[in-house]
């Protein structure tokens, strides 16, 4: 008895030693971990170029970022991405503000085609900081170049096709941006440039009010003040679902015929699914990488002047149904 | 040997080593914790600083710019260099995380100081509208500055959300290992206490049984304690003590045995002395009243009855000499010559005793009372069993070197087996005809005492052939 209690005690006295010893180690270890955190810094002569965004975290700016990124990597540059919600242009000029104060090496920026920021854009020009505008151009500015899609092509690319599809005849709701930018004007000058042609066809718009509305409410209004709406076109990306389940809940007897300016993941399951009849292929990505490309070539003063713009190829999308019906 | 005293040492040694070791080893990971959580907050401090400075230099541009005096402009400058070094020492809070960000907010300082500067610049031209839009220029950057700071210390966040979570778990470590700790050492200190505890005890309780045996007096068992500590010597020493004592004992108690033994010899040394005493005056009594009877005897004519009594008296006086004195032949003989009249007077005509003495022999030395045992012997065995009696032959030959005396008688002779018991000195039992009490072996005894060699006596003796004693004493050279 005396013995077993003795053993006992001896036992537990060795497995408490243990137990110790595996702490201390455990401790010691995660002290050894504890110092990440600061680790070497990266070659501080490196570029620093920042992306300024109007829409974060849309589909159209990830992928740009993604190109950029790549591209940032590829050529050893850091890379900043900033943004605003909802195209807050104030927001969006101090951005640039700031990025001009600190003074990084390149810009590339969404562009908003208003004296302010055209302004602030020759300011950083000043300053000897190259301004590159993407996906969406100011022209009047001194940015360096634009690359991006050719929105006026791209309003005259689906005029054709809607009106082929529309046999020339019908009420064609058209969704819009909730800030008019410049890339919905351009659209619509081509839309309407290739649909004058049409004296059937005739383009609606929310009422100003509704305007400024969300795309499944601006579908509501266009659908009130216009019964006989026959097709809606969606200028905003990711906003082809809206219209569709706006469309559909006021009349359950035909489908609307919805035609899209992207090819969003969103848009292309539309398509499949045959409630979207086009889309447009656009290459955000591409776009990215090749503001990041160009601005290398600026800051390395390789074959310089850059171009006015760079466009990225585009072409119609349509739903797999909708092609068969198209003759 | 190692003694208690060391023991107790060892174990407060050994604890000790174990606590500090174990404070010291927490005490180094709570001080690194600390330390990390310093550098962290210095770097918290040091971009808070950067922002507040950056304020502190617009306001006193604006201080000068009201009140354009070198003390201000001074004041400006100072806080304006206060600004760039603090710039410079914030390239060590750089991080993979933070890189972009913080190269920003130092040129954003940079961007903020040139402002500055020429608002300053443009003041001195007294172009006030220039420098007002500078310092705009500054004042909005400063505002970029203080939410740079906000999203840096953000990212610092972030970037040691890990570490916090980290320390957490570590602290909680730490906690556990304490407890750990705690328990081994009690653990530890139960067993060893315990065995401490045993080791001593045990051997006092063992000696304490022993000490009890030994005052009952048992010191037989031996006492082991097979530690190696001071309880072994003290049980060893008790056990030496233990055996001297127990030698001590013994030899005492043989030593009361020998004076018990000696006190009772001399007790029977004393009463042997008081009946010889005894003996000695009782037959001097004898002697003189045997004297007087023959005096009496003779003076009332009893003639015969007075030489008896003196020739007892005489027999007695000469038995009552010291037994190693010497005396001659002649005496013997003489004494001889009483006995045998007192014998004559016994026996009468039963006995016939035939003397050839050798007259020229009679001077040789000789121990006292050789001749009447022998004669006596022949008496007792050969005469007195007879009724026809016997006779005696006393011959006495004188020869060159030795004179041979033969006692010799013509009785029954003796077996062997009662000449043995005979020389053996064992009287036959309950025969008290003896007049002296002095046998043959006694006689023999004194002779080859006196003569240092063995063949004095010779006993001849046959089966109805009689027994014939033969002394061959020989001639001592005269010295």
């Amino acid at each position: 008895m005396k013995k077993l209690l003795f053993v006992t005690v001896f036992a537990g006295s060795l497995a408490a030693l243990a137990v110790t010893l595996y702490l201390m180690l455990t401790i010691y270890r995660g002290d050894m971990d504890l110092s990440d955190g600061t680790g070497a810094a990266p070659n501080e002569h490196s570029e620093r170029i920042v992306v300024i965004s109007q829409e974060q975290g849309s589909y159209v700016m990830n992928e740009m970022q993604k190109g950029a990124r790549d591209a940032a990597a590829v050529h050893g540059m850091m890379i900043d991405f900033w943004g605003v919600y909802r195209s807050n242009v104030e927001e969006l000029l101090k951005q640039v503000d700031i990025a001009i104060a600190s003074k990084v090496d390149g810009i590339i920026i969404e562009g908003v085609d208003r004296p302010d920021f055209a302004r602030l854009v020759n300011k950083a020009t000043e300053k000897g900081i190259p301004v590159i505008t993407i996906n969406s151009d100011v022209p009047g500015s001194l940015r360096k170049t634009y690359i991006g899609s050719d929105h006026y092509r791209e309003g005259i690319l689906m005029g054709h096709h809607l009106a082929a599809q529309l046999k020339g005849e019908g009420i064609v709701g058209v969704v819009m941006n909730a800030d008019t930018s410049d890339t919905d004007q351009l659209r619509l000058r081509g839309l309407r440039e290739v649909l004058n042609a049409y004296a059937g066809i005739r383009l609606v718009f929310a009422s100003e009010n509704a305007a400024k509305l969300q795309a499944g409410m601006q579908t509501d209004d266009i659908l009130n003040h216009y019964p006989g709406v026959k097709a809606f076109i969606g200028l905003p990306a990711d906003s082809g679902k809206s219209i569709v389940e706006a469309a559909d809940s006021r009349s359950k007897r035909r489908a609307s015929e919805v035609f899209m300016f992207d090819d969003s993941p969103q848009t292309e399951s539309l398509l499949r699914a045959g409630l979207v009849q086009a889309g447009l292929s656009q290459h955000y990505e591409e776009m990215g990488k090749m503001s990041v490309d160009l601005l290398r070539r600026w800051l390395d003063n390789d074959r310089l002047p850059l171009d006015a713009s760079y466009f990225t190829p585009i072409s119609v999308v349509a739903a797999p149904g909708a092609k068969e019906a198209a003759p | 040997m190692k003694t208690i005293r060391n023991k107790m040492m060892m174990l407060s040694l050994i604890i000790w080593i174990i606590m500090a070791f174990i404070w010291i080893s927490m005490s180094i990971f709570n001080q690194r914790t600390v330390e990390k959580y310093n550098g962290i907050l210095q770097r918290y401090l040091l971009m808070n600083q950067a922002s507040e400075l950056s304020r502190q230099a617009l306001t006193t541009l604006n201080g000068y710019r009201m009140s354009p005096t070198e003390e201000n402009l001074r004041r400006y400058v100072e806080d304006d260099n206060r600004l760039l070094r603090t710039k410079l020492d914030m390239n060590k809070l750089r991080n993979p995380n933070n890189d972009m960000l913080l190269v920003n907010f130092q040129h954003m300082v940079d961007s903020q100081s040139e402002a500055m500067n020429l608002a300053v610049r443009f003041q001195r031209d007294n172009d006030d509208d220039a420098g007002a839009e500078q310092f705009d220029e500054a004042s909005n950057i400063s505002a970029y500055i203080s939410e740079t700071t906000l999203s840096l210390i953000g990212g610092e966040q972030k970037t040691y959300d890990a570490f916090y979570r980290q320390i957490i778990a570590r602290s909680n470590e730490i906690k556990k290992m304490g407890f750990w700790a705690l328990a081994f050492v009690s653990l530890l200190l139960l067993l060893f206490s315990y065995r401490f505890v045993s080791g001593v005890t045990r051997p006092i309780l063992k000696l304490t049984q022993s000490a009890r045996e030994l005052s009952r007096g048992n010191f037989q068992n031996p006492i082991v304690v097979d530690n190696n500590d001071d309880m072994a010597f003290l049980a060893k020493t008790l056990d030496s003590m233990r055996l001297n004592i127990g030698n001590l004992f013994d030899e005492i108690q043989s030593k009361a045995q020998l004076e018990y033994d000696l006190h009772k010899h001399k007790l029977m040394l004393k009463e042997s002395e008081l009946k010889s005493l005894q003996s000695q005056i009782n037959p001097h009594f004898l002697f003189n009243t045997l004297n007087m009877l023959s005096k009496e005897a003779y003076l009332s004519g009893a003639d015969k009855t007075s030489e008896l009594i003196s020739s007892v008296a005489g027999m007695l006086r000469y038995n009552l000499r010291r037994m190693d004195s010497r005396v001659s032949l002649k005496d013997e003989i003489d004494v001889l010559e009483e006995y045998l009249t007192i014998q004559q007077a016994r026996f009468g005509d039963r006995v016939r005793i035939v003397r050839e003495i050798d007259e020229t022999a009679l001077e040789i030395e000789v121990p006292i009372l050789i001749l009447q045992p022998l004669v006596e012997n022949a008496f007792i065995y050969a005469i007195e069993p007879s009724e026809d009696g016997g006779t005696l032959t006393l011959r006495v030959i004188n020869e060159t070197d030795a004179v041979v005396v033969q006692v010799r008688d013509n009785g029954p002779g003796m077996e062997p087996e009662k000449l043995g018991s005979l020389l053996s000195d064992l009287d036959p039992p309950g025969y008290k005809g003896h007049s002296t009490g002095i046998g043959i072996r006694n006689v023999m005894d004194r002779l080859r005492l006196f003569y240092g060699t063995e063949d004095i006596i010779a006993i001849d003796s046959a089966t109805g052939g009689g027994t014939c004693i033969t002394l061959t004493l020989p001639r001592r050279t005269k010295l």
